[in-house]
């Protein structure tokens, strides 16, 4: 295909990222949110790395959705899992807040008042 | 299409927004109105399910109410009424208003959602249906620190686990290429189960039901969740949030054992042979689960953090009856949920009026019990030795069967390894009946006092008196489980 062949048909090269591509970021992803979560100890930043991995699942079922027989359920199942992260996080915030009102950070290693 | 099998959820449901708006209507005044709608609607619930007609079809291909779904959807409304009338009665708020009771009603209908879903969306919505309001009831008394960390600690360990949760879904959905639990089974049949991947997502979906259930290595949270929370919360979160996880977790084991787990061939051999990963994740984790949490309540002082230890135990024992994965075992699960609801709901309240009366939760401070208040101090005794499982009680013949189970597939190792577990959690039981009956106080120490109203009374009653007989004539509720148990299995 010469570029003047794409110019003419207005489209751009065959997508050749296939199943595996897709897959790969979706697990970059969720690393790097496990690692925010393990590594950072400020609560918004672990909040951050929590809907890191759950976008990694949304990329996966996405992906699989599109080169799979799941036909329309992993769409679905995204667009749920947006919905009830958006709520899990509007709690989790909440209750950060009222902890930042309470003592004035957020740090969890700082937060120990109750010993596992 | 039949929407009939929906009616409990539904009657819970309007429950919830009569809450709602029976709050905006009388605010300002003690919520009795709010109250009494939600325990109603709890109880209107509870019997709906009752008189069910249970089928085996589903409704929209999502929901399942077979007899297994009929016999938790009682139960978490049982639970539920409970854990209301218990708050009024306890330690923290004396008059939960509409907030409180909101949050208790959508945490029930997310369980009984979660016990019927036969697809793992639905299973994924219910999940955090019930999730999500109990970070809010543990939060909810917002000046307080200890209860501000507590709901900080479980809302960032539940999120963290229900994120692994959902990316193990995801790669068993992809190699399920459908989301109900037909297809996952379908899968396995195929050989998915043997694909390196699918042990991977194995390993993660069960991080989600360890943490609902307070298995290790996600049981962080319990100790200082139900030290922070009201004892009726702590009450709630260790028997409805831990039954619904269980629940599922048996839909989720059903879908992904189509064949059945085989019988210990050389009971002294191999551990666990023909198991597939998820059964050999649970095993594991139910060893460690049992003896990390009878072993850490030896240490413990306070009695909201030992009955939070002494639950992740019995997370242990119940995971022991997963792992076996037989009719029996399934039928001994349902049966140890339903003797462990009595005798923990028991345990949490008597833990919130003694923290209420008293101003703390310390052991010692029990001491003498018996003397200045020596009905709640039998009561007490009775429950205590209930979880310990010593017969007559009920908690004997709930153990007693799980036991069995293990010991009936062959599974002799993990039959012992639970029975000394028993013996261990004998000690920290008995250490509180021993403060109670046979401590000396020190010279001019005064016994502890602790006044109940005739509500409390009635509530202890009829919680702690069914552990007695029950412990004796259990034959109903052991058939009543049994009827359930087909459905499950698909037999």
């Amino acid at each position: 295909m010469t570029f003047a062949d794409i110019h003419l048909t207005g489209l751009l090269p065959t997508a050749t990222v296939g199943l595996t591509g897709y897959l790969v970021v979706a697990a970059a992803v969720f690393s790097a949110g496990l690692v925010t979560v393990m590594a950072r100890r400020n609560a918004v930043a672990i909040l951050i790395g929590i809907e890191l991995m759950l976008n990694a699942a949304n990329l996966n079922l996405v992906a699989f959705d599109r080169f799979g027989p799941l036909e329309v359920n992993g769409q679905l199942f995204a667009l749920f899992i947006l919905a009830i992260a958006a709520a899990e996080a509007a709690v989790a915030l909440a209750i950060v807040l009222n902890v930042f009102d309470a003592r004035d950070r957020i740090d969890v290693d700082q937060i120990d008042a109750l010993k596992g | 299409m039949d929407f009939s099998s929906i009616i409990p959820v539904a009657l819970v449901t309007l429950g919830l927004l009569g809450v709602i708006i029976a709050d905006l209507l009388g605010k300002g005044q003690k919520p009795i109105v709010p109250q009494a709608i939600a325990v109603l609607a709890l109880l209107a619930g509870a019997l709906s399910a009752l008189g069910l007609e249970q089928s085996n079809d589903t409704v929209l291909g999502v929901l399942r109410p077979d007899a297994f779904t009929v016999i938790f959807t009682v139960f978490f409304c049982v639970v539920g009424a409970m854990t209301i009338i218990a708050t009024t009665r306890g330690e923290a708020f004396r008059s939960p208003g509409g907030e409180f009771l909101s949050m208790i009603l959508a945490s029930v209908i997310g369980m009984a959602v979660l016990t019927m879903s036969v697809d793992l969306i639905c299973l994924y919505l219910a999940f955090e249906t019930v999730s999500i309001p109990s970070y809010v009831l543990v939060g909810m008394r917002r000046a307080d620190p200890k209860a501000n960390e507590s709901s900080l600690k479980y809302v960032l360990f539940g999120a963290v686990s229900s994120a692994l949760m959902l990316y193990g879904l995801s790669f068993i959905v992809g190699l399920s290429g459908g989301t109900s639990l037909d297809a996952v089974a379908a899968a396995v049949q195929n050989g998915a189960g043997s694909q390196p991947i699918f042990v991977v997502a194995c390993l993660l979906v069960f991080a989600g039901f360890a943490y609902k259930i307070s298995a290790v290595p996600f049981h962080f949270w319990a100790p200082d969740v139900y030290a922070g929370a009201p004892a009726s919360v702590g009450g709630f979160l260790a028997v409805a949030s831990k039954a619904a996880g269980f629940a599922a977790l048996v839909r989720v084991v059903a879908a992904m054992t189509p064949e059945g787990v085989g019988d210990a061939a050389d009971p002294m051999g191999q551990l666990l042979p023909e198991a597939n990963a998820l059964i050999v994740i649970i095993a594991v984790s139910a060893i460690i689960t049992m003896t990390f949490g009878n072993l850490a309540a030896l240490k413990q002082r306070e009695i909201k953090r030992l009955l939070a230890w002494s639950s992740i135990a019995h997370a242990g024992y119940i995971m022991l009856a997963v792992t076996v994965w037989s009719p029996y075992a399934l039928q001994a699960l349902i049966f140890y949920l339903i003797a462990y609801l009595f005798m923990n709901i028991a345990a949490f309240f008597i833990a919130g009026i003694a923290i209420r009366e008293m101003g703390t939760g310390e052991l010692r401070s029990f001491r003498g019990l018996m003397t200045s208040n020596p009905g709640l101090a039998v009561f007490m005794a009775i429950i205590l030795f209930s979880l310990t499982g010593l017969p007559p009680f009920f908690g004997f013949i709930a153990k007693y069967h799980v036991f069995y189970a293990v010991f009936e597939k062959g599974y002799i190792w993990l039959g012992v390894i639970g029975l000394v577990n028993g013996v261990i959690s004998l000690y920290y039981y008995a250490r509180v009946v021993a403060y109670m009956f046979l401590d000396e106080l020190e010279e001019g120490e005064a016994p502890p006092s602790i006044r109940m109203s005739l509500v409390d009374k009635v509530f202890c009653a009829v919680t702690v008196i069914p552990l007695v007989p029950l412990g004796l004539f259990w034959a109903p509720i052991w058939e009543w489980a049994q009827a359930s148990i087909p459905a499950v299995l698909g037999l």
